[in-house]
C-alpha cells in the first residue's frame, strides 16, 4: 500500500517540478511576493482618504448649521446667499463621502438620510405644514436634497425669502429647515464615530478578496456608484437611463437641478474614486493590480483605469455649463460623459474584478 | 486468434455480468438513501432559511428558461415555498424509508422542478443531485432499515449492480472533473486559481505560502490527478482510506478557501458508498437500528423483480449519455469557457473566474431610433451576472426584449448586444457580435457564431 502510494506521490512531484522549471524564465514573480502588504494599502486608503473626507463632512455639517441657524435668525438677501454657498461647499464635501456606502454608512442608512434624491416637495411642504422635524420623516423629505428644496427656488432668492418671512408658515419653516441641518450633523457623526469607534480598525483587518473583504467593498463600492453617476446623474437626464430611456433630454432631472451643482459634484465623486484607486500618496487599489501583473493591451491595466478615469474627468470638464442646458443644447458633451463612464465601469468591473478575483455582486450563492 | 479473442471477451463479460448479479448486503443502499436523504434535508432547509425562495424564485420578474423546458412556469408568490415544505416532508419519509417509491418520485419530481424554473441557478451539485433521485426510483434503497422493510427477512440482499450504478453516477463526476481540467488555462496558467489564492496572502500562518504562484499550481494540478484519480482509488480497498481522508481534507480546504456553499458537503457525503457493506451496515446497526425490522425467518426473502433486459438497457443508454454529455464540447469550435457550448451537465467545477459587464440596444426597424436596455431593469443582481457571461441566456434575454418592444412600438424591432467579458485574468475584449441582430438569431446546439472568438493571446500576464 505505502508502495502505491509513494509511486503515486512520485510522479505527481515530478509533474510538478516539470511544470514549474518549464515555466520559471517567463514568470517573473520571484521577487514580488512578500513585498505586497494589502494591510497598508487599506490603512493608506482609510486613513488619508475615507476617514479624513467623513471628518472633513462632519465638521462642515455643523459649520452649515451655524450658517443655516444665522439665515433663520435673521433671513436677509446676505444671510441666505451664505447659506446657499455653504450649502455647494457641503455638497462637494459629501461628494467625496459618497461613492463608498458600505460599512456603517450603508448598514445604518446614512447615506440614504443625507443623500436620498429626488427630494419630495410635497411631503417637505407637508412636514413644514405639520410642524414634524428631520427625524420625524423619510429620508426623501430631508438630507442634502432636502435641504437644496428648502434653500433655493427656481424664481430666484426673493422667492425664497419670502417663504421665511412673510409667508405664514415662515416660523413653521425655519424650524424645519434647522431640523433638517441637525439631522444632517446627527448623521455625519454617526458616521464618523463608528468609523473612528470601529470600523477603521475593522475595515483594515477585513483583508483577502471575499465579499465582505474590504477591498472588495471598495471596488464594488466604486463600480456601483459609477454606474449611478452613469445612470442617475448622466443617462437618464439624456435619455438613456434604465428607466428613462425614452432619448429625450431631461433636464428637470439633473441632480442638484437648483443649486447647479451638478457637474462640480459629479468631477469630485470621480476625483475621489480615483484617488482610492490610487491611493493618492500612498499605496492603492493600482499598486495591487501591478502587483499581480494585471496587463491590459500591453500595458499595466492600472495605468489603463487610471487613464480612463482623467478621461471620464477630461470629459466632464468639456460639459458647457450649466448642466441643465448642456442635456438640453449639447447632448453630445454629455453622451460623450456616458460613453467614457461606460468604458471605465466595464475596465473595473470585468479587467480589474477579474484580475482581483473580486465578485461584483450582491447576492449570495450556494456553490460552483 | 480471433476467435480466442471473441471467446476472452465472452468470458470477461459473462463475469462482469455474475459479479454485477452477485447478491450484496441491501444495507449500502440503505445507508446511501439516509445520507443523501440528510444532506437533501439540511441543504434544503439552509436554502429555505436563507430566504432564496424569495431571491430566486419570488422576487425576479423574468426567468431563464431551460431548452426545451420554455413551459415550466413558477408558481405565483408565496406558492413557491410548497414545494420546498413538500421536499422536505418527502426527505423526511425517504430517511425513514416509509412510502419510499412515492416520496423518491416527489422528490425528483420537485426538485426538478425548481431547478428548471431559472437556468440562473444551475449548479452542478444540483444536476447530480436530480441524476441521483432519479436513479434512486428505480433502486430498491428500502429493503434494509426503513419502515417499509418490516415485509422483508432481514439481512435482505440486493444485486450488486444497484449499487455500481450509484458508484459509477459518482466516480463520473470526479473523473470529468479531472478530464475538465485538462485545460490551457487551468493547467499552464494556474488559472483562475492563482488569482484565488492570491489574495489569501494575509491568512495567518499559510497566506503567504497559499499565495505564491507554485500553490496554484500545485492545487491545479494535484486537483486534476485528484479528480481523475479519485473513482479509482475509491474503488480500490487498500488505497480507499487514504483516498476519502485526501476528500475530506480536498473538500473541506475548498469550502475554507472559496465561497462554495453545500458542494463539499454533498461530496464527502456521497464519496462514503465506496465504502464496503460491511461499513454500512456498522454504521447503520449503530445509528440506525431503530429502522431495522426484527429479524424473523417467517418473512418474505427480497428478490429484485424488474425486468432485467429493461433496466440493463434503460441503464447503458443513461450512462452513454453521461459520457458524452460532457465531451460534447469538442464539437464546437473555441474555447468552451468563453463560448459554454457545451459547457454544463459536464462536471465544469472551479474552473474559471468570468465576468462581464452587458447592455442591450433595441432598435426599431422602420425608424431607426435605438433604445438602451440595461439589463437590471427586469432582472436580479444574480440572473444579471449569470446571463452577462453566458451566450444562451444572452439570447433568451433579447428575445424577452424583442418581444417586448414588439409589442409596445408595433413595429419589427432589431437587438444588439454590448458586451464585454474576461476569462481567468486574460484582458477583458468584446464577447458578443455587436453588429448581429441577436431577435434573427434561434437557440439551438449549432455553434453560435455570434460569440466574438476569444483572443488567442495567451502570453503569460502573470
Amino acid at each position: 500500500m505505502i508502495k502505491v502510494k509513494s509511486k503515486f506521490v512520485a510522479i505527481f512531484w515530478m509533474m510538478l517540478i516539470l511544470v514549474a522549471c518549464s515555466k520559471s524564465p517567463k514568470n517573473n514573480n520571484e521577487n514580488l511576493f512578500g513585498t505586497y502588504d494589502q494591510a497598508v494599502m487599506l490603512e493608506n486608503i482609510a486613513n488619508q482618504i475615507l476617514l479624513s473626507d467623513i471628518t472633513s463632512f462632519q465638521g462642515n455639517t455643523k459649520e452649515n448649521l451655524v450658517i443655516v441657524e444665522n439665515f433663520t435668525g435673521n433671513p436677509t438677501f446676505a444671510t441666505l446667499k451664505a447659506a446657499q454657498d455653504y450649502f455647494k461647499i457641503l455638497s462637494q464635501n459629501w461628494a467625496k463621502v459618497a461613492p463608498f456606502n458600505f460599512g456603517p454608512m450603508q448598514t445604518e442608512l446614512i447615506a440614504a438620510n443625507i443623500d436620498t434624491w429626488p427630494a419630495k416637495p410635497v411631503k417637505m411642504e407637508t412636514a413644514v405644514a405639520n410642524q414634524i422635524g428631520a427625524t420625524g420623516v423619510g429620508a426623501d423629505t430631508k438630507g442634502l436634497k432636502g435641504l437644496e428644496y428648502l434653500l433655493f427656488d427656481k424664481n430666484g432668492d426673493a422667492e425664497v425669502l419670502v417663504k421665511y418671512t412673510t409667508a405664514t408658515d415662515a416660523v413653521a419653516r425655519k424650524a424645519f429647515l434647522n431640523s433638517v441641518s441637525t439631522e444632517l450633523v446627527a448623521q455625519a457623526t454617526n458616521l464618523n464615530n463608528a468609523w473612528t469607534k470601529g470600523y477603521f480598525t475593522s475595515f483594515i483587518n477585513a483583508k483577502g478578496n471575499d465579499v465582505s473583504s474590504s477591498l472588495s467593498q471598495t471596488v464594488n463600492g466604486i463600480a456601483l456608484y459609477l454606474d449611478e453617476i452613469k445612470n442617475m446623474k448622466v443617462a437618464n437626464p439624456i435619455g438613456i437611463g434604465v428607466k428613462v430611456n425614452d432619448n429625450k433630454s431631461h433636464p428637470d432631472i439633473i441632480e442638484y437641478t437648483l443649486a447647479e451643482q451638478s457637474l462640480e459634484v459629479m468631477r469630485a465623486n470621480v476625483l475621489v474614486m480615483k484617488s482610492v484607486f490610487n491611493g493618492g500618496s500612498g499605496q492603492g487599489i493600482d499598486d495591487l493590480l501591478d502587483y499581480v501583473k494585471a496587463q491590459k493591451d500591453g500595458k499595466n491595466l492600472s495605468v489603463v483605469v487610471g487613464a480612463q478615469f482623467d478621461e471620464v474627468i477630461a470629459k466632464i470638464d468639456a460639459v458647457n455649463s450649466p448642466y441643465a442646458s448642456a442635456v438640453n443644447n449639447n447632448k453630445q458633451q454629455v453622451q460623450d460623459v456616458f460613453n467614457s463612464l461606460k468604458t471605465l465601469i466595464a475596465y473595473l468591473k470585468v479587467d480589474v474584478a477579474n484580475n482581483l478575483g473580486v465578485t461584483i455582486t450582491f447576492s449570495d450563492t450556494d456553490g460552483d | 486468434m480471433e476467435k480466442a479473442s471473441v471467446k476472452t471477451s465472452g468470458y470477461y463479460f459473462s463475469a462482469l455480468k455474475n459479479k454485477l448479479s452477485e447478491p450484496i448486503d441491501a444495507a449500502s443502499l440503505a445507508f446511501f438513501r439516509i445520507l443523501f436523504g440528510c444532506i437533501m434535508l439540511f441543504s434544503q432547509v439552509r436554502f429555505l432559511s436563507k430566504g432564496w425562495v424569495d431571491l430566486f424564485y419570488i422576487q425576479p420578474k423574468f426567468f431563464f428558461k431551460y431548452f426545451g423546458f420554455h413551459w415550466v412556469q413558477a408558481l405565483p408568490g408565496n406558492w413557491m415555498y410548497l414545494p420546498w415544505v413538500l421536499m422536505v416532508i418527502s426527505l423526511v419519509f425517504i430517511i425513514v424509508g416509509k412510502y419510499y417509491r412515492f416520496a423518491i418520485v416527489v422528490f425528483f419530481f420537485l426538485f426538478s422542478y425548481t431547478e428548471l424554473l431559472d437556468l440562473s441557478n444551475y449548479l452542478n451539485h444540483y444536476y447530480l443531485i436530480t441524476l441521483l433521485a432519479f436513479a434512486m426510483i428505480f433502486l430498491p434503497m428500502n429493503v434494509s432499515f426503513s419502515l417499509d422493510a418490516k415485509k422483508w427477512q432481514q439481512p435482505a440482499t440486493v444485486p450488486r449492480w444497484t449499487l455500481s450504478i450509484l458508484r459509477l453516477q459518482i466516480g463520473l463526476v470526479y473523473f470529468f472533473a479531472g478530464v475538465s481540467k485538462i485545460k490551457y488555462d487551468w493547467l499552464i496558467m494556474a488559472q483562475p486559481l492563482k488569482t484565488w489564492l492570491l489574495t489569501c496572502q494575509n491568512i495567518p500562518w499559510v497566506g503567504k505560502f497559499l499565495s505564491m504562484p507554485f500553490t496554484a499550481y500545485v492545487f491545479s494540478w494535484g486537483g486534476m490527478f485528484f479528480d481523475i484519480s479519485a473513482p479509482f482509488l475509491l474503488l480500490n480497498k487498500k488505497t480507499r482510506p487514504f483516498e476519502y481522508a485526501l476528500i475530506v481534507f480536498f473538500h473541506l480546504v475548498t469550502f475554507w478557501l472559496f465561497y462554495i456553499g453545500v458542494f463539499p458537503i454533498v461530496m464527502i457525503g456521497v464519496a462514503l458508498v465506496f465504502f464496503s457493506s460491511a461499513f454500512h451496515r456498522r454504521f447503520l446497526e449503530k445509528y440506525f437500528f431503530w429502522l431495522q425490522p426484527k429479524h424473523n425467518p417467517e418473512k418474505a426473502v427480497y428478490t429484485f423483480t424488474g425486468h432485467k433486459e429493461v433496466f440493463s438497457g434503460l441503464f447503458i443508454v443513461y450512462f452513454l449519455w453521461q459520457f458524452l454529455m460532457p465531451l460534447r464540447y469538442l464539437m464546437y469550435k473555441g474555447n468552451v469557457m468563453w463560448t459554454e457550448q457545451g459547457y454544463r451537465y459536464a462536471w465544469n467545477v472551479m474552473l474559471m473566474e468570468k465576468d462581464a459587464v452587458i447592455y442591450f440596444y433595441v432598435e426599431d426597424k422602420e425608424t431607426g431610433e435605438r433604445f438602451i436596455e440595461y439589463p437590471k431593469k427586469y432582472l436580479t443582481p444574480l440572473q444579471e451576472r449569470m446571463m452577462s457571461t453566458q451566450p444562451d441566456m444572452i439570447l433568451q434575454y433579447a428575445h424577452f426584449l424583442a418581444a417586448k418592444y414588439q409589442d409596445q412600438l408595433k413595429h419589427s424591432v432589431a437587438v444588439y448586444a454590448d458586451a464585454y467579458a474576461s476569462l481567468n485574468a486574460k484582458a477583458g475584449q468584446t464577447f458578443i457580435d455587436p453588429d448581429i441582430d441577436l431577435a434573427n438569431q434561434k437557440d439551438s446546439f449549432a455553434p453560435k457564431y455570434w460569440i466574438m472568438p476569444e483572443s488567442t493571446d495567451h502570453e503569460f500576464q502573470k
